[in-house]
This record gives C-alpha cells, sequence and structure tokens, in this order.
C-alpha cells in the first residue's frame, strides 16, 4: 500500500463518476411530447380542456395536470402509461380562481416504478388569467 | 532492537491500510450524500421528434379515425381534430362559435405546443394560419359549458390544410 492518498482519490472519483452516470441514466427515459393544447390565456373560472399526444419509452410512467397559483398547484390528472404507445387523448382540464395573479399549467411525468416518485421531465408554461366579464364589468 | 524494527516495519502498512480503507469510506458516504442531497434539476419534458418518413395522416378525430367531412365539424362537447403535417402548410378554415357566461368557443389550434391561435370564438372568425415546419397540428374545441339557455358549441367549417409548395406554379 505505497499510495493511499491516489487509492483514495481514485476510489472516491469511480464512486461519484458511478453515481452520476446512474442519475443521468434515470433523466434520459421521459415520455415526450407530439402536441399539447396548454392555453396562453384563461378567464378566471373558464375551466379550459388540454388535449396532448405523448410518445411514451419503454417503461411505466406517470402523467399529471396541474393548474398551479398563489403557490397552490390543483392536479386535474393522474393517469398511468405502459410504454412503449403514442397516446392521444384529453390531458385533464385547467382552471384559476384569481384573475391578474401568475399562474402555469404544468404536465408532470413520473416513472412508475421508481419509489422515490421522481419527477422525470416537466412542462411548464405561464398562463395569463384575466378577469370574467361579469368581474370586468 | 530487531524486535522493535520488526514491531515498526510490520505495523505501518497496516496503519496505512486503515486510514485509506476510513478516507475510502467517508468519499463514498459524502458523495452518496452530495449526489442524492443536491436539488435534482428535473429536465423539461421534450418535443417528440418529426417522424421519418413523414406521411400526412389528413385530419383524424380524437378516436384516431379520419374525419368523414372536412365542410363542417360541429363540435357539441369538447373535442379535438389532429393532422401530421410533413411540410410547411396553410390551414384556412371558419369558425362560429357561442357564448356562455359571457365567453364565446375556445378554438385552439396548436403545432406540437406552439399555439398559432386560442382565443374564444363568439360570432364568427375567418382563419388563414401559415404552418411553418412539420409536426403535429391539433384543433380543438376545450371550454364547453351548458348553462340553459345558454350554450357554448363550436362549429367549423371549410377546413383546409394545403401545402405551401401547391401554391407554386
Amino acid at each position: 500500500m505505497r499510495y493511499p492518498a491516489l487509492l483514495t482519490f481514485l476510489a472516491a472519483a469511480l464512486v461519484i463518476g458511478l453515481l452520476a452516470w446512474g442519475r443521468r441514466e434515470v433523466q434520459v427515459a421521459a415520455p415526450s411530447l407530439l402536441a399539447l393544447t396548454a392555453p396562453e390565456s384563461v378567464v378566471a373560472d373558464e375551466r379550459v380542456t388540454v388535449y396532448g399526444g405523448v410518445l411514451v419509452p419503454e417503461g411505466r410512467y406517470e402523467l399529471g395536470t396541474y393548474s398551479c397559483q398563489a403557490g397552490r398547484c390543483s392536479r386535474s390528472l393522474w393517469l398511468t402509461l405502459e410504454g412503449p404507445q403514442e397516446v392521444w387523448r384529453s390531458l385533464g382540464s385547467v382552471s384559476f380562481a384569481r384573475s391578474g395573479e401568475p399562474a402555469t399549467v404544468e404536465l408532470r411525468a413520473f416513472r412508475a416504478d421508481d419509489p422515490s416518485g421522481a419527477v422525470v421531465a416537466v412542462w411548464t408554461r405561464p398562463v395569463s388569467v384575466l378577469p370574467a366579464p361579469s368581474e370586468a364589468e | 532492537m530487531s524486535r522493535g524494527e520488526l514491531r515498526t516495519s510490520g505495523g505501518r502498512p497496516s496503519r496505512r491500510l486503515s486510514v485509506a480503507g476510513a478516507l475510502v469510506a467517508a468519499a463514498v458516504v459524502l458523495a452518496s450524500l452530495w449526489l442524492d442531497g443536491r436539488p435534482a434539476e428535473v429536465p423539461e419534458l421534450q418535443a417528440a421528434a418529426a417522424p421519418s418518413p413523414c406521411l400526412p395522416t389528413g385530419f383524424l378525430s380524437a378516436n384516431g379515425e379520419p374525419v368523414p367531412s372536412l365542410e363542417q365539424v360541429r363540435m357539441n362537447s369538447n373535442s379535438f381534430l389532429r393532422a401530421l403535417v410533413c411540410e410547411p402548410s396553410v390551414l384556412s378554415l371558419a369558425a362560429e362559435g357561442t357564448a356562455a357566461r359571457g365567453v364565446g368557443a375556445r378554438l385552439s389550434v396548436h403545432l406540437g405546443s406552439e399555439p398559432l391561435f386560442d382565443d374564444p370564438v363568439d360570432g364568427t372568425v375567418t382563419l388563414s394560419l401559415p404552418v411553418e415546419r412539420p409536426g403535429w397540428l391539433v384543433i380543438a374545441f376545450n371550454n364547453d359549458l351548458y348553462e340553459p339557455p345558454q350554450d357554448r358549441n363550436l362549429v367549423l367549417r371549410d377546413v383546409r390544410l394545403e401545402p405551401l409548395s401547391a401554391e407554386t406554379p
């Protein structure tokens, strides 16, 4: 054992490399979007259905659609998909109560067989919430 | 003296080995904590690549069947049409919408996740929208509401998707 420092360094580098590689592999496999009709602006309390096409790779995935405003998100879809397949369907609906406040639509994909429930990919876009006609008058 | 030398020369390598082992174990624990504890950056859900070869599908209804007639598509509840576009094209249509709670029937036209038109329609609009790249085109009515006597509905007329190359002589 003539070079303990070198051995330590090599072992640590190997461990870090392997763990980082493992995390990278988990992040690569995720569903991808063929299309998504998420709105850019809605009227307060208008309920808008989001349609989409999703390409699901090999494996079991879960999809959730969320309306987020004022630090809270409400989920309107929870869907388990088994890949590989192409899915076209309603991906839930979004609705926002308060006009003028920042809001987002989110689509989150999870690996169904991952006990940690980690999100593997997310799609987020801001939404302008306009006052309802009765509110605007 | 010789016993002492023997003790010295026999003890140092095993101590070094222990120190090295402890350092490796500490490195493993620290690396695990660092990698697991670091806030993970979640990648964005990516757009799927255009199919190759790209074969235009024509307009399909929500269940994947070809739309029988594009002269008039009546949408009395939330629904969508889709078509795979393989070259730059122009989408033209007329839409007639009715309002409920003061909000018209929302017509959403998206290429992938990019909105080309996304507005409530109360009355009639005529659209001619450039579709500049290949991808899936979706036309949706997505804010249906029925509160008698108010009823949000959408009717599409003369839906046409024509490649720009068809216009050049």
